[in-house]
């Protein structure tokens, strides 16, 4: 029975063989540990595959709700954003015949630079959803729970409407409407006093979402620093939501990105 | 089971979104992961494979790798979900084909016109999956998935070394029963069979216990 020593005493290189499925040795002296090794590496039978449609479902869902650890939406976001830069190059070419189309998208406001340069922390934006929010155009926010760098905007507006007597009358109005509530009351002393306390954390500067200034419209505006190659160069670069996305097209980039 | 062909592009394009790509990663890897989620749950594995690729659709944008990492990745999800599985029930894994089914096969002589059929296979994993648990997903996450020693181990929490000798162990272990015709149970029938089979009387378990070590 030395037949069946022989067959008993695998050595490691033998079972690393087996183990890497290596078709040299098909057998090496254990066929029938050949055969269960290969019952375990069949090509999938069909039962096996019973989950594929609700595995695609997950992915399809996945796809249109992305979860804020999902990155790969950047590129599907930065394809947008190129066709709406496409489209505005298009629009302004139409109004301004003769100026390249893309210098001059490239000058409308598209780019990211102003915005993202005033978000609060360099963090931000990693932890930030993926997709934007829908109201990111120049109209102030009509209602609603404000981030606190919109509040900052608030304070910083307010604090810019010139005396006393101008900031109280502000007060009444409905674009502050969010500062008072933070504030807890529609009195001068109260807002300014949070408006204070407001200041260590958040930027004062302000976000275009929150000011009533038309830098969100079509003008020109005097900071192009980055230009849209260089944004399809680099989509991984860009850690957060996509802050370069026009404010001028809110409508296409905050859809859900149409997929082929 | 290893794809042949190189499927890291297929992992890049599914990362970007394209379902066709995550089709094939699906068909490359489930199997695979399927009969390495047997060993550890049993009849469960289909259900715990469904919540695995929940997982692995939502957080794939996550992941970085090519067709190598994705692999290791998938049966990191997939061990995970059988762990917390096997937390939660408490008792053990239920098996609808019992290893012995592939002995049959082997005495039979059949395992080679039936290798490639669902109950051979599902038998093949059942035996694999009777032997201790360190060793028989040593042998599944190598044999099966294709991960090299190390790639496996990361998923074990162990050396690449370990894992290599916990393979091997079961490998020996596996091919001892098979070429002996021997169950994993008490002997009882089979061992009276045995005492008339070619392979002689050095086939009693005691002995063969003895060599294991």
């Amino acid at each position: 029975m030395s037949s069946y020593e022989g067959r008993d005493r695998m050595d490691r290189s033998t079972a690393e063989q087996f183990l890497h499925g290596d078709p040299a040795t098909p057998n090496a002296g254990h066929p029938h540990l050949a055969a269960l090794l290969a019952a375990t590496r069949a090509p999938a039978h069909p039962a096996e595959l019973a989950g594929e449609s609700a595995a695609m479902a997950a992915f399809s869902a996945a796809r249109r709700s992305p979860t804020p650890v999902r990155r790969p939406s950047m590129i599907q976001l930065t394809v947008a954003k190129l066709l709406t830069v496409k489209v505005a190059a298009i629009a302004a070419g139409v109004a301004f015949a003769g100026v390249g189309g893309v210098a001059l998208a490239a000058s409308t406001g598209v780019l990211p630079a102003p915005i993202s340069s005033h978000l609060p922390g360099g963090g931000h934006s990693s932890s930030a959803p993926s997709h934007p929010a829908p109201s990111g155009s120049a109209l102030p926010r009509p209602s609603g729970s404000a981030a606190p760098s919109d509040l900052a905007a608030l304070c910083k507006e307010f604090d810019g409407r010139g005396d006393k007597a101008h900031r109280v009358k502000a007060l009444d109005d409905q674009h502050f409407g969010e500062l008072v509530r933070q504030a807890g009351k529609k009195d001068h002393d109260k807002v300014e006093k949070f408006c204070h306390g407001l200041k260590p954390s958040g930027s004062p500067a302000p976000r275009p979402s929150g000011s009533a200034r038309p830098s969100g419209s079509a003008f020109p505006t005097d900071h192009p620093t980055t230009r849209p190659g260089d944004e399809q160069n680099n989509p991984g670069d860009h850690t957060g939501y996509p802050s370069g996305r026009p404010s001028t097209f809110p409508s296409v980039s905050a859809a859900p990105i149409p997929r082929s | 089971m290893v794809a042949p062909e190189d499927l890291d592009d297929t992992v890049r394009l599914a990362q970007a979104g394209d379902e066709e790509a995550f089709r094939r990663l699906y068909r490359a890897q489930q199997p695979a992961l399927l009969r390495y989620l047997r060993v550890l749950v049993g009849q469960d594995a289909e259900d715990i494979a469904s919540e695995a690729w929940l997982q692995i659709a939502r957080d794939l944008g996550s992941f970085s790798g090519d067709w190598d990492g994705f692999r290791g990745w998938t049966a990191t999800v997939a061990r995970h979900r059988a762990m917390d599985s096997l937390r939660a029930q408490r008792r053990r894994p239920q098996f609808s084909v019992s290893p012995e089914h592939f002995l049959d096969l082997i005495a039979k002589e059949q395992t080679a016109d039936r290798a490639l059929e669902l109950v051979a296979t599902d038998a093949a994993v059942a035996l694999v999956a009777s032997l201790p648990r360190d060793q028989a997903e040593a042998v599944m996450l190598r044999a099966v998935l294709g991960l090299d020693a190390q790639a496996a181990g990361k998923i074990l929490g162990k050396r690449a070394g370990a894992v290599r000798t916990a393979a091997y162990r079961g490998l020996r272990q596996l091919a001892r029963r098979l070429e002996a015709g021997e169950s994993t149970g008490p002997p009882g029938v089979a061992s009276r069979e045995r005492t008339g089979s070619t392979l002689g009387v050095t086939t009693s378990p005691a002995p063969a216990l003895k060599e294991v070590r």
